[in-house]
């Protein structure tokens, strides 16, 4: 649970603490302008990239019209309670209104796992959402409810924002908004526009496709599948999770873009069974084997048996591409395989002299790894 | 700041290069006159914010000035481990002694004051209750302790919360009905202004949610409401530890989702009111109340004593009406919260000087050299935090007493009042040092002023009269004795009791309009007298140890008679029902002695 801390600050952890800070600092100026330069140079800098979409004629004085979107807006933002609860998984996070027929896009977490996810709106109403679909790639989920929303925000629209746009975070982070409370609101800008994959292997995400990074603290317990909305309060992308980098330590703050779930969403809501796929090949003449690779998936003992690695040989094309024993293998040449069986039906599909790639889960971690015969 | 100058640099470079082609720098009129406008506000909020300083190097965090003579707010958490004594700085590079008020440890508050000038720049104060999610705020302090140049640090962000709820943290500490802002507050900033983008004062920043990313900025800081910090301020500058309040009943919500009375105690000031169980709960100090965590809020924002204004339906009428507040903590547990502000005995080894003192200030271990200007207004008591301040309220309160009654003429006279009371008709009402009384036709009651326990109780003269006083007080006996202890105090002052001292300023039972409150001791009983502006006494509460309930007495339409100001109606309640609605005519000129 949140437990927040009051302040003093004892000699000791200064510094620590100034440490730390002289680290973020670095961080900052490597990866992103600060928020200083990205608004002092926006408006007199008229060639700025993406401006066409971004109305930058002088930025408005920065409280009435901050306050007005607010206002507007939250009312789209709920709160959403699962599973969780023990040590640092929280049993919270955040979703927004994307239809006037009540569906919410979040994040895709251990959270959704119960079939009855608990939902508080803007004015406190509580109602339960399904799971109707989700993405494995990007973490998104889309969940129904039968709500209807006083605000939502339409995928539509969908454009890249560029660096230095001023950016209002809407989530439930730590839990703040506790019981029928609204939810928090934080403001800054985009400070970079990239990919996760920035950071190569330090960064344990499945996702490495376009994010917005963010200069306000903005990730945080909760947070996830919250709002990032420009201004004026238009739509801009979702938050994305609590993300460390395992090297440096430090921790990001980023948001997938509007363009990226737009398409994402369109994905998950023409597949039948709500799971993203990508499309899939006929079957070869010859088609790969993992026997032949030297991979061994554990017995099929029932229909949803998980497809987990038994044993791989040494030596084998499997073990010099990085499969382990005990690896998940969640997807296939990168389509989703939630079983043993269509992990082996995928597999038939593949010609055995085309590389194999796994997309798999080592602990907490997700890995792309392939293999070539 | 570095890249605002580089972005100046670059506007300038530009602005170089057009005045050259013949043309004016294309900067947006709107954006440089806000600029201009932010620059204003930060000069304006730096002004009365104070850098706090523990004397051996020890912590710090922040504050801000509230009067012009050197109060200041800041966190109970800052000055704890500083003691009474703390150094501060302000942006005008100068260092202020300064020394504890008073504290508030439940609600993380400390009034201190800094000491050497009668003009120190003061924070302008708004409603903090005005301030709307998505507003620009000014978190401003001392973050890291980096003031070591004396200049705060000003960090900008948005209010991201309103009314929010932090559960205590430790002990006592409790965040109720604060304000959530974005801004970047990190340790050192803790007891700094927080400001609205008026640049006028609406929060003391005091909490983060700190979790797996270490002690720093996380996005998420909470700052105490200033509507809160104004309710405790009158008793802060008592040089007490002040303690929050609980109503004496609590609320369920009913499947209509109304909130309703689920537990009452018998003893409390609600139940008398007429509450019961089922009642519905309407407004709770002045704001409509939807749910109990709201009210729950809203209550943790007030002193103990404290009169608020309640509404509730009872049997299908709507009840409106003001009730008190009684205290959350038990002085057991207050107590050891003013501890740190004891001054180490001041028989101290003579060759260990300060400067040879340990760095990290153990008890018992000298703190840096107290200046004596500072010294002298340091008075530690148990019960109180520093009795210094408490005794300089009293003084003043003295001297308005002096104010309505210039002579010692009324001193050591029984007063004889002659008039009507609603329900009895003519009544004379006595009031002597000794013994005072009512009479009429219909009712008599003659009260003694209780002997202190250690004297002998020879004098025990019995009249038919007199009301067999038992165990406990009756309603009667209470209200003559708050009389009674407010004649003594109208020929004596406070000096007349055995103990009595200063609570702050609290509203009353039908105003909330502030009144100094003195509380007094004797015998097993205490007196509140609540006093207005010119030092009239407007009402008394009479309780006996160990109750919650007592008289109220309210002496009101004040004359200017010879002998010094008098109340001219008098009124007298007991569990929320008149007991005596007296209107005086005359006032007899007393006999010398009493009996």
């Amino acid at each position: 649970m949140n437990k927040p801390n009051s302040l003093p600050c004892p000699k000791a952890e200064r510094l620590i603490i100034a440490l730390t800070c002289l680290g973020l600092l670095c961080l900052n100026s490597i990866a992103s302008i600060s928020r200083c330069a990205g608004q002092i140079q926006t408006p007199s800098d008229g060639s700025g990239g993406n401006s066409a979409n971004e109305n930058r004629t002088a930025t408005p004085a920065t409280g009435l019209s901050l306050e007005t979107a607010v206002r507007q807006s939250r009312p789209g933002v709920v709160k959403i309670y699962g599973a969780g609860g023990y040590q640092s998984l929280e049993a919270y996070q955040s979703g927004f209104f994307i239809s006037e027929d009540g569906l919410i896009l979040t994040a895709w977490s251990y959270v959704l796992d119960p079939e009855a996810i608990r939902i508080v709106d803007h004015h406190g109403k509580r109602t339960q959402a399904t799971l109707l679909g989700y993405d494995p790639e990007t973490e998104i989920a889309i969940l129904e409810t039968k709500l209807r929303p006083a605000h939502w925000f339409p995928l539509k629209q969908a454009t890249r924002s560029s660096v230095g746009t001023r950016v209002l975070a809407i989530s439930n982070l730590f839990n703040v908004a506790i019981g029928n409370e609204p939810v928090s609101v934080q403001t800054g800008i985009i400070s970079a526009v990239g990919s996760l994959d920035a950071a190569q292997r330090a960064l344990k995400v499945s996702y490495h496709g376009p994010v917005y990074f963010l200069d306000a603290v903005t990730n945080n317990p909760g947070s996830s599948g919250g709002a990032l909305l420009d201004q004026h309060g238009a739509l801009l992308g979702m938050l994305g999770k609590e993300l460390q980098n395992a090297e440096g330590g430090f921790w990001i703050n980023y948001a997938i873009p509007l363009d990226v779930l737009a398409e994402r969403v369109q994905r998950i809501q023409d597949r039948q069974d709500g799971i993203a796929e990508t499309d899939s090949s006929d079957q070869p003449l010859e088609s790969a084997d993992l026997q032949a690779v030297g991979v061994t998936l554990i017995p099929r003992l029932t229909l949803n048996t998980p497809a987990y690695i038994e044993w791989v040989e040494q030596e084998s094309p499997g073990w010099t591409s990085g499969l382990r024993p005990d690896d998940l293998i969640l997807k296939v040449q990168g389509n989703l395989t939630t079983t043993r069986d269509q992990v082996v039906a995928a597999i038939k599909k593949i010609d055995r002299f085309a590389p194999l790639q796994f997309t798999i889960r080592r602990d907490q971690e997700l890995l792309i790894l392939t293999i070539t015969p | 700041m570095v890249a605002l100058l580089a972005g100046l640099l670059l506007v300038l470079l530009q602005g170089f290069s057009d005045s050259v082609s013949g043309q004016v720098l294309d900067l947006p009129e709107s954006l440089s006159r806000q600029q201009q406008a932010d620059i204003e506000t930060v000069a304006k909020i730096t002004r009365s914010t104070v850098c706090v300083h523990s004397p051996d190097g020890n912590g710090g965090g922040s504050g801000v000035l509230i009067s012009d003579h050197g109060l200041a707010i800041t966190n109970y958490h800052v000055v704890q481990p500083c003691g009474s004594y703390m150094q501060c700085t302000l942006s005008d590079g100068k260092v202020y002694d300064a020394v504890i008020v008073g504290i508030d440890p439940t609600g993380d508050i400390a009034l201190i004051h800094l000491l050497g000038r009668m003009d120190f720049p003061v924070a302008e104060i708004a409603d903090s209750n005005s301030a709307r999610v998505g507003q620009t705020c000014y978190a401003v302090g001392n973050p890291f302790l980096l003031a070591t140049n004396r200049q705060p640090t000003v960090s900008r962000g948005i209010i991201s919360g309103v009314h929010r709820y932090q559960e205590p943290a430790g002990t006592l500490l409790e965040y109720t009905d604060c304000l959530q802002i974005d801004a970047a507050v990190n340790p050192g900033n803790s007891g700094g202004p927080l400001f609205n983008s008026q640049g006028q004062l609406i929060g003391i920043n005091g909490r983060c949610s700190f979790e797996k990313r270490g002690r720093i900025n996380v996005g998420v800081a909470y700052a105490i409401s200033f509507n809160q910090v104004q309710l405790f301020r009158g008793a802060l500058e008592s040089g007490r530890v002040v303690d929050h309040a609980t109503l004496g009943a609590s609320f369920t919500t009913n499947s209509d989702q109304s909130v309703v009375v689920d537990q009452l105690l018998d003893d409390s000031d609600i139940a008398d009111l007429g509450i019961e169980y089922g009642d519905r709960l309407l407004e709770f100090g002045g704001q409509p109340i939807e749910t109990v965590n709201q009210f729950k809020n809203l209550l943790g924002i007030y002193p103990n004593r404290w009169f608020v204004p309640i509404a509730f339906e009872h049997e299908g009428r709507t009840i409106r009406t003001r009730v008190r507040l009684r205290s959350l903590h038990t002085a057991d547990e207050l107590q050891p919260t003013a501890m740190p502000f004891r001054l180490p005995p001041t028989s101290q080894p003579e060759e260990q000087r300060p400067s040879e003192a340990p760095a990290h200030g153990q008890p018992g271990t000298p703190k840096a050299a107290i200046p004596p200007d500072a010294l002298r207004r340091l008075d530690y008591r148990p019960g109180f935090v520093n009795f210094y301040y408490n005794q300089l309220q009293m003084e003043r309160l003295a001297q308005l007493r002096q104010n309505h009654r210039p002579t010692s003429s009324a001193q050591s006279k029984r007063w004889s009042m002659r008039g009507e009371d609603r329900d009895r008709g003519e009544l004379r009402l006595e009031l002597g040092m000794q013994q005072a009384g009512f009479l009429s036709d219909l009712e008599t009651r003659i009260g003694k002023w209780p002997e202190e326990k250690s004297a002998a109780s020879e004098t025990e003269k019995r009249d038919s009269d007199i009301q067999d006083v038992s165990e406990l007080y009756s309603d009667r006996h209470l209200m003559l004795l708050s009389l009674m202890a407010w004649q003594r105090w109208e020929s004596n002052g406070f000096d007349a009791f055995p103990l009595a001292f200063y609570l702050g300023r609290y509203p009353t039972r039908d105003s909330s309009e502030l009144r100094d409150v003195v509380l007094v001791g004797f015998s097993d009983l205490q007196v509140e007298f609540f006093l207005d502006q010119q030092g009239h006494v407007d009402s008394l509460i009479c309780t006996q140890f160990g109750e919650n309930r007592g008289c109220e007495v309210f002496l009101d339409d004040w004359k200017n008679l010879e002998l010094g100001d008098f109340p001219h109606a008098i009124k007298a309640y007991y569990r929320g029902e008149v007991f005596l609605d007296f209107t005086c005519s005359e006032l007899l000129p007393g006999k010398e002695a009493d009996e």
